[in-house]
């Protein structure tokens, strides 16, 4: 039952985390390259003019900015590293089914795995699309429970996949 | 003379060996690379401050990994890793807690009653040291975030540096408890942190058989195909 959770965890996260790339990653281009565009023509019109012409430098300078600002794409993070675990799910969540370990211990991989991708991919989540900055605060727990998971997940394969003897 | 027969019995389950071990590499680590610190402050020079500091935060991150395991496993784990296992909330544990307290404050003279694994008086601190750790690791993380500048200056560093101290403390603690109950009880509790069983005579196997019935038989098998 353990390792069920995950993988059908992992199937409705990736969906929610591969949403992210056409719906919210892929408008920002434009408006990327719209303001690299911008940036350029002001600067070329600070360069061909006058020494002495400040309003035309400080045009320059903050179209340079917002062409910077653009260049942060918001929500990188949480597509990627939600996709990530979401598979990182499904994968450990497979394995996990397959594991002559006690039920105790595979129900903590499970939740290590399930709160890992929750407070490190969606606390990113929460952050760029809903702009929900003070969860940022608690993303150390998905980052320790995801490490802790992989480690122990490497102690349950040690112990739980069985010798030549129990594949007969 | 009358040869003594000796039994092991269950005490550790797996998982909480391996956490307990992994704890152990990551925060002496940690310890040292963070001792560095504290005693040489500046004198380090910027190119080995900033490896150490690389190192400290790996090894906090991987310590906090097998911190957080170790949490979910009060809660998920076999009856004495539990928190119930833990804090005295039963009255026999009461008991056992204020029999420990008298053995500690009589300098270590009197009867402690055998346990299967940790003893009363230790569940209670291994909680609080839980909390203590956690605090290191959260306070840790939010000081890894800031620029140099401001880590000296930032609450995170002194709750950080408190919290070491505080740690400090508890493992040399931990590592004199340790030696002195080996030296008066005599159950090879190194050992069984390694192999799981902890060595009772007879008598004192028979007893606690009979107040954990689990113990017989090499303990609760839980393996699921």
């Amino acid at each position: 039952m353990s390792g069920k959770i995950n993988i059908v965890f992992g199937f409705f996260y990736l969906a929610f985390t591969a949403v992210l790339g056409p719906a919210f990653l892929v408008p920002q281009f434009g408006a990327r390259g719209a303001a690299m565009a911008k940036a350029g023509e002001a600067v070329t019109a600070a360069q061909t003019t006058d020494a002495s012409s400040a309003q035309k430098t400080a045009v320059a300078l903050s179209s340079l900015m917002d062409a910077l600002k653009a260049q942060q794409i918001n929500g990188k993070g949480a597509h990627s590293h939600g996709n990530l675990e979401a598979l990182l799910n499904i994968v450990a969540g497979f394995i996990l089914l397959s594991l002559a370990i006690p039920g105790a211990f595979k129900k903590l991989l499970t939740l290590m795995f399930i709160v890992g991708a929750l407070f490190h991919s969606g606390i990113l989540y929460l952050g760029a699309v809903f702009g929900v900055m003070a969860a940022f605060k608690f993303i150390i727990i998905g980052e320790v429970s995801l490490i802790g998971g992989l480690v122990l997940m490497g102690v349950a394969v040690a112990m739980g996949i069985k010798g030549k003897d129990g594949c007969r | 003379m009358n040869a003594q027969n000796y039994r092991l019995l269950p005490a550790w389950d797996p998982v909480l060996r391996f956490l307990h071990w992994w704890n152990v590499f990551f925060m002496s680590v940690q310890v040292a690379t963070g001792a560095a610190f504290m005693v040489c402050g500046r004198g380090l020079g910027e190119a080995l401050e900033t490896k150490l500091v690389v190192i400290h935060g790996m090894a906090g991150l991987l310590f906090g990994g097998g911190l957080f395991g170790r949490i979910l496993w009060l809660f998920i784990g076999p009856e004495d890793a539990q928190w119930r296992g833990m804090l005295p909330i039963s009255p026999a544990q009461r008991r056992e807690l204020a029999q420990t307290v008298s053995f500690y404050l009589k300098g270590f003279k009197g009867v402690i009653s055998p346990s299967p694994s940790h003893n009363a008086f230790a569940g209670p601190v291994y909680l609080a040291y839980m909390i203590i750790a956690s605090a290191q690791i959260a306070s840790g993380s939010a000081l890894l975030g800031l620029p140099d500048k401001l880590r000296a200056k930032a609450l995170s560093g002194e709750i950080h540096e408190t919290c070491f101290v505080l740690i400090l403390a508890y493992a040399g603690a931990h590592l004199i408890a340790v030696f002195i109950h080996e030296l008066t009880e005599r159950h090879g509790l190194v050992a069984a942190m390694i192999h799981g069983k902890k060595t009772f005579t007879q008598e004192q196997a028979d007893g606690l058989i009979e107040k954990h019935p689990h113990l017989n038989e090499g303990g609760r098998d839980e393996r699921e195909d």
